[in-house]
């Protein structure tokens, strides 16, 4: 059975310009797992591979869909990269705050992304300032949201505030205008759904021209009834200035005309002007995003749906602080900061390769690299041989995947290398066991023997020394 | 050409940053840490590469020589005869640039050990002419990758590939016999299978006398054959510029392809003795009104003279001065009873309006239609869609259209074109047979 979600791992994304080949790339990410899994032992989170994992993994994912044409992988695209791609900014930008642990799990977070990101193909320029695009869009969508429904709730209080001044009305005369104020209401409401709504083209072409004379005669009694409204109720006026309705007091017909404005009157009329206008607004707003002639609208109307779930979460986080006024803030604040959070650090990614820092095809695997070498800082005073492991898997990840890329440039997607990149990351691996095991050793020797004869100038003078050593040998 | 590759930039920062934030947070794993980078680098800088002269390059081409547009596939083993391992070897065949790869990749690599070989297959489409492979290009790393050295060796084994127009199409001297045509006419006469019999005249020869007729009734008969007669076809190629169009990069012009047609056809109508000229329409040749003419017969020089043409039509260049005059030329060039059998992409509208002048005409016409049309645009499948519209166009004017598509071996066309005109004819016989009941 076919899966039917879009494939991330087309023939386009493994290219001569694609990706590394599989091989290297499997053998650089089984071993970030590996690490992190570790890491999350000795940091009390067994299943923090799992957790960084599939946010990771999706946001990732999101991240390679923004380049496609279809507006449903778009839309996943979207989706995905936003939900999944803010709380992992958010995570990125504060999770240092957190001390040790914070900056360990900081830089698992951003190896697993940098991962998810070279799998995908989705570590160029391009896809980046597509992910920079796509999240700015759709945190302005989300705001956009936020103020349309703020500004529904004030036009739905207004609007309870008039039709109760309506409602009830003792006089014929109120009750009346009550009914025609309504009624016009109503009639503008249909008039209005009918203009907007795409009532013509969902229907099928056999039955167009049956719908198109009924919504004509609706349109036109619509009309009718607004003109007949509007003409009612200036009659009304007249006929009360002149004192017509007095004479009409306390007789039957009076009665009548005072229950025209009973609630169950009223309030039929306003829910079907308003469902019409409502509607017809949304529905037009709709077909402006998604017009045909412009190729920007498929990615708006995404981002727009993908902001609108934001921005109910921002509704429902406000709805909490009624019921826990401090989680109620706090959520409302990482939900309103982490979309601006993720266009925050995807800019800086886009600066970092337009500056030369980070290579533009190889940038995920470099973010990979960069994470874990973070990693390694935040396990120095945790444990010391995952510090040595972090760096060293971190060397291993840019060693697997340039060597990948290498592969994929010169010998295109066609060819069969699993063996000629499987015997290249054993090669890695052995190098990266023997260094960790080594420098463990040289640490244990360090801090047993030495314990307290030499501080750190000792190491400080071994590490220049080092350093001269390898700026002489990369030439 | 040996040299190092720099991939260790990063690893340089790393340490930077490692032993800067080592020292500010006075711990010496990270210091310690930051001479990691070191063994990686060590370890690119102590493996050196070399590729072995003991390493033999064979190639394998089939077929050669091969008729335009068939695939022809190309088998480049790499063996490694040295005593040592070579960790990365990549391997390009040098495919000539006119050549497009139209499966597989002439790419490989893998690690080879002593005595193990690397095989790459793939194929490319043929074109007319002669092609040279180049060298083949080799690129070997160490364990560590991080020095790379190319070289480029010549292989051994096929190192060429030919194709021609008459690559499948054998000379007719193996094949053909000496009948005189295999056009069944209405008329009986001499030949093999029945026909029916008659009253035996004065002269008949002997052995046409039925003796079983003799046997039975006592007078004589004269058995009558289907006779076969020796048809009268020209080819017409239709080489204007405007057919001089490819379906991709090395692939072959659709007048290469007709060409390579009217080669099939012009052997098989030869081998079964019926006479063939050619004529060559879109170029200013010496003939009448501009044209490549050569008189139908059925002479063994005329295989010779008509490939000859068929070269002239691909190489030569130039336009006709009026080609209107030169399909109306055809006509008058073409024997009474004669047919034409055109060659032709049908790309524009010219190519039915020749059909519609020589149908006009009640000359009996065949067009066989290279389809060079790429579908996998959308204005690709418009130009297809036109295409076969123009196909109905002439099939409406009475002249038979055979659609030759795109990957369908000439072979298969035209054994299908003719077991669908053998039901055809089948049909017509069994109608006639039932007519003639009646009456």
């Amino acid at each position: 059975m076919t899966i039917p979600i879009p494939l991330l791992d087309r023939s386009s994304a493994v290219g001569d310009e694609g990706r590394p080949r599989a091989a290297s790339l499997a053998v650089a990410s089984f071993v970030v797992a590996l690490l992190v899994v570790a890491g999350g032992f000795a940091i009390g989170q067994p299943d923090l591979l799992l957790s960084l994992g599939s946010v990771t993994g999706l946001a990732g994912a999101g991240l390679a869909l923004l380049d496609r044409e279809r507006f449903v992988h778009l839309l996943a695209g979207h989706c995905l990269f936003v939900w999944f791609g803010a709380p992992l900014s958010l995570l990125v930008v504060f999770a240092p705050l957190a001390g040790r642990v914070g900056i360990a799990v900081d830089g698992f977070a951003l190896a697993l992304f940098g991962l998810a990101m070279t799998w995908g193909n989705a570590g160029t320029r391009t896809h980046l300032s597509d992910g920079l695009s796509a999240s700015t869009l759709t945190f302005a969508a989300a705001i956009l949201w936020l103020v349309g429904f703020a500004a529904v709730a004030v036009g739905l209080a207004i609007a309870e505030l008039s039709v109760e001044a309506l409602v009830g009305q003792s006089s014929a005369a109120g009750g009346l205008a009550s009914l025609f104020v309504v009624a016009a209401y109503a009639g503008a409401g249909i008039a209005v759904a009918i203009r907007w709504l795409p009532i013509r083209q969902l229907t099928p072409r056999s039955r167009r021209p049956a719908v198109e004379r009924r919504v004509a005669a609706v349109r036109r009694y619509a009309l009718g009834t607004i003109a007949v409204a509007v003409l009612s109720l200036l009659a009304i006026s007249l006929i009360r200035a002149s004192g017509g309705f007095e004479r009409l007091e306390g007789t039957v017909p009076a009665a009548g005309f005072s229950a025209l404005s009973s609630p169950f009157v009223v309030w039929l009329a306003v829910t079907v002007g308003t469902v019409g206008i409502l509607a017809g607004a949304v529905a037009l707003t709709l077909r402006r995003l998604a017009r045909d002639s412009d190729p920007a609208s498929a990615e708006r109307l995404a981002a727009v749906i993908a902001g609108f779930v934001l921005a109910v979460a921002a509704v429902v986080a406000a709805a909490l602080v009624a019921v826990s006024p401090l989680v109620g803030v706090m959520t409302l604040l990482a939900v309103l900061a982490a979309p601006l959070a993720l266009v925050v650090c995807v800019a800086i990614l886009v600066l970092a390769i337009d500056i030369g820092v980070l290579p533009d095809r190889a940038s995920g695997a470099a973010v990979a690299a960069f994470g874990l070498v973070i990693s390694a800082v935040g396990f120095a005073r945790i444990s010391v041989p995952l510090t040595f492991a972090c760096v060293a898997v971190a060397l291993l990840v840019w060693d697997l995947s340039s060597f990948g890329f290498g592969v994929t440039a010169e010998l295109g997607r066609i060819p069969e290398t699993r063996r000629l990149e499987l015997v290249h990351a054993v090669v890695g691996v052995g190098v990266t066991v023997a260094v960790v095991v080594a420098l463990t050793a040289v640490d244990t020797f360090r801090t047993s023997v030495f314990a307290g004869v030499g501080g750190t100038v000792p190491a400080v003078v071994a590490c220049l020394g080092a350093l001269a050593l390898l700026g002489t040998l990369r030439g | 050409m040996t040299r190092r590759q720099r991939r260790w930039g990063g690893g340089l920062a790393a340490s930077v940053f490692l032993a800067a934030v080592g020292v500010f947070d006075g711990n010496g794993a990270l210091l310690l840490a930051a001479a990691i980078p070191l063994a990686y680098v060590a370890a690119d800088a102590i493996s050196d590469v070399t590729v072995p002269d003991a390493i033999s390059i064979t190639r394998h081409v089939d077929p050669t020589p091969a008729p335009p547009g068939r695939p022809v596939t190309v088998l480049l083993t790499v063996r490694n005869d040295s005593e040592r391992t070579v960790p990365d070897l990549r391997v390009v065949d040098g495919v000539p640039a006119d050549l497009a790869v139209v499966d597989g990749t002439p790419r490989g690599g893998t690690s080879l050990a002593p005595g193990e070989d690397l095989t790459v297959e793939y194929a490319v489409a043929a074109r007319r002419g002669t092609y040279e492979f180049e060298p083949v290009q080799l690129r070997a790393r160490g364990f560590g990758a991080g020095t790379v050295e190319t070289t480029r060796r010549v292989s051994d084994g096929d190192r060429r590939l030919v194709c021609r127009l008459d690559a499948d199409a054998p000379p007719i001297d193996e094949y053909g016999d000496a009948r005189p045509g295999r056009l069944e006419s209405d008329a009986a006469g001499a030949g093999v299978t029945f026909h029916s019999t008659r009253e035996y005249y004065a002269g008949d020869p002997a052995e046409r006398i039925n003796w079983r007729h003799y046997a039975k009734r006592g007078d004589l008969a004269t058995t009558n054959y289907e006779r076969t007669v020796a048809a009268t076809t020209v080819l017409v190629i239709d080489a204007r510029i405007r057919n001089r169009v490819v379906a991709g990069p090395g692939r072959p012009t659709a007048v290469e392809l007709g060409t390579y047609a009217a080669t099939h056809a012009l052997t098989d109508l030869l081998r079964r003795g019926h006479d063939v000229g050619v004529v060559v329409l879109g170029l200013d040749g010496p003939g009448p009104a501009g044209l490549y003419w050569l008189p139908p017969a059925g002479s063994r020089q005329q295989r010779a003279q008509a490939l000859e043409l068929f070269r002239a039509a691909n190489d030569a260049a130039g336009r006709p001065p009026n080609e209107s005059a030169q399909v109306r030329r055809v006509i008058e060039l073409l024997p009474p009873g004669g047919q034409l059998l055109t060659f032709s992409p049908v790309l524009d509208d010219r190519a039915v309006d020749a059909v519609e002048t020589w149908r006009a005409a009640d000359v009996p016409v065949v067009v066989l239609s290279p389809d060079i049309v790429p579908e996998n645009t959308v204005s690709g499948q418009y130009v297809q869609v036109r295409r076969r519209t123009r196909l109905a166009r002439c099939q409406r004017v009475g002249a038979r259209t055979v659609d030759w598509r795109r990957g369908t071996p000439l072979p298969a066309v035209l054994a299908e074109a003719f077991a669908a005109d053998a039901r055809l004819a089948s049909t017509r016989r069994r109608g006639r047979a039932t007519g003639g009941d009646g009456r």
